[in-house]
């Protein structure tokens, strides 16, 4: 597998778009989903998810080795934070929004076999999270989402934001901590989230 | 709602937060675990944060809504790797063709007529202050001699002559001491040393240095030559 993406990318550092086509059919779910958790709407998602293929594919020459997906996230995640800061100076959308937008993909968590009922918590427990994740910091946010719903190794976290291990686990743990403040004052965070699943 | 029990300090949330992926050493575990036991509030504060946790990683993935493929006819062209290619193609072929110059130039002055005339002493000024530079300089043999004997025919006779000894020097301090020992020997050259002494080491290259025979330097410099082409043709 690493051999093929070795391949992929060398062949896209040649000029090879097909080959580079590939890798981006590999990621794209991922660095979507970054990106979407990021900036919180599917229209802006979207357009940065393009920017930053276009701008791996561009600067593959200088990839040298390492990890391919990490290199890939990081320029994801730098696009993401230029977005964010550009839209600080004009604030025209509001991470607010999340998932109350009509092209926004809405998303659940994960269950079969539920109630009504239970499905209907479980949405509203989604949209709380979305919109708990918008509240955060960036810098935390972005640990988070790597972290949680990336499941990516804190190593491989701290290579994508540019900061060190320790810096890592401290924004981890300073954004969950946030985030289940948020949940608990919006009283979404029921005893039965806390305790039926141990 | 539970009680707050916000009043962790960073260092405890940091902990728990580590606990909660598996990444404390066996002595911070045990240790976190111990006072689990004991302290009824850190365990409530560990069950939120575990049931946060939880409720990210349930939070399923989006679907892209459509595919990021770069298409072929407008993706933008890869950026070279490495900038100074056409710095280096350009370098190449200009050091070959001044080696090429060099060696015509060797090649003319070598010429019969030219040779011959030489007998054996340099000049001792050049000896002394520029061993490599003009020693043993055929070249230096041939100007020595005229300059010293005062037979230079002519100052543009000699001003080519002192060109073509110019560049063996490797380094400009070499240059204008060869250029000094002329000037010592050979006062009627004054004007055409100091002539050649503002004249740019156009060619540093170790292949004009004397023992290199002019059939070298010209070899040297078309290879450079063609290295600068197939690094521009090939070399992408």
């Amino acid at each position: 597998m690493a051999s093929e993406e070795t391949r992929l990318v060398e062949a896209g550092q040649r000029g090879d778009v097909e080959a580079f086509n590939q890798l981006v059919r590999l990621y794209e779910a991922r660095v979507y989903n970054l990106c979407y958790r990021m900036l919180g709407d599917a229209d802006s998602a979207s357009d940065v998810t393009q920017e930053t293929f276009i701008a791996a594919y561009r600067n593959l020459p200088r990839f040298r080795g390492g990890v391919f997906r990490a290199w890939l996230l990081r320029i994801a995640t730098n696009t993401c934070h230029d977005t964010l800061r550009a839209r600080k100076r004009r604030p025209a959308v509001s991470l607010d929004a999340t998932g109350e937008t009509d092209s926004g993909p809405l998303s659940y968590l994960t269950d079969t076999g539920e109630s009504p009922d239970e499905t209907a918590l479980r949405h509203e427990l989604a949209r709380a999270i979305e919109q708990g994740l918008a509240q955060l910091p960036d810098d935390q946010r972005v640990v988070v989402i790597l972290s949680d719903l990336q499941g990516l190794a804190y190593e491989e976290i701290a290579e994508i934001t540019g900061a060190n291990l320790g810096t890592v686990k401290s924004r981890l743990s300073r954004g969950r901590a946030r985030l289940r403040d948020i949940l608990r004052a919006g009283e979404l965070l029921p005893s039965k989230f806390r305790h039926d699943e141990e | 709602m539970q009680p707050s029990a916000n009043n962790l300090s960073d260092s405890d949330l940091e902990l728990l937060s580590a606990y909660i992926d598996d990444a404390l050493s066996v002595a911070e575990r045990v240790n976190l675990e111990r006072r689990l036991a004991a302290d009824p509030r850190l365990r409530a504060e560990l069950e939120e944060l575990q049931a946060t946790t939880r409720l990210l990683r349930r939070l399923a993935p989006v679907l892209p809504p459509r595919s990021f493929t770069l298409d072929p006819a407008t993706a933008p062209r890869p950026a070279p790797a490495f900038r100074f290619n056409w710095f280096m193609q350009l370098g190449s072929g200009l050091a070959g063709l001044a080696l090429v110059m060099l060696a015509t130039l060797q090649l003319l002055s070598s010429a019969p007529g030219a040779v011959g005339v030489a007998p054996a002493a340099p000049a001792p000024a050049a000896i002394e202050v520029a061993p490599m530079g003009a020693q043993t300089s055929p070249q230096a043999e041939m100007n020595a001699p005229a300059a010293g004997a005062g037979v230079a025919a002519t100052p543009e006779d000699a001003a080519t002559r002192l060109q073509a000894t110019a560049p063996p020097a490797p380094d400009t301090s070499a240059d204008s001491a060869s250029a000094d020992g002329a000037r010592e020997s050979a006062p009627e050259l004054l004007a055409t040393a100091a002539a050649a002494q503002a004249l740019p080491a156009a060619s540093p290259s170790p292949a004009a240095r004397p023992g290199f025979p002019a059939g070298f330097t010209l070899a040297l410099g078309i290879a450079l030559i063609a290295l600068a082409l197939a690094w521009r043709f090939i070399g992408r």
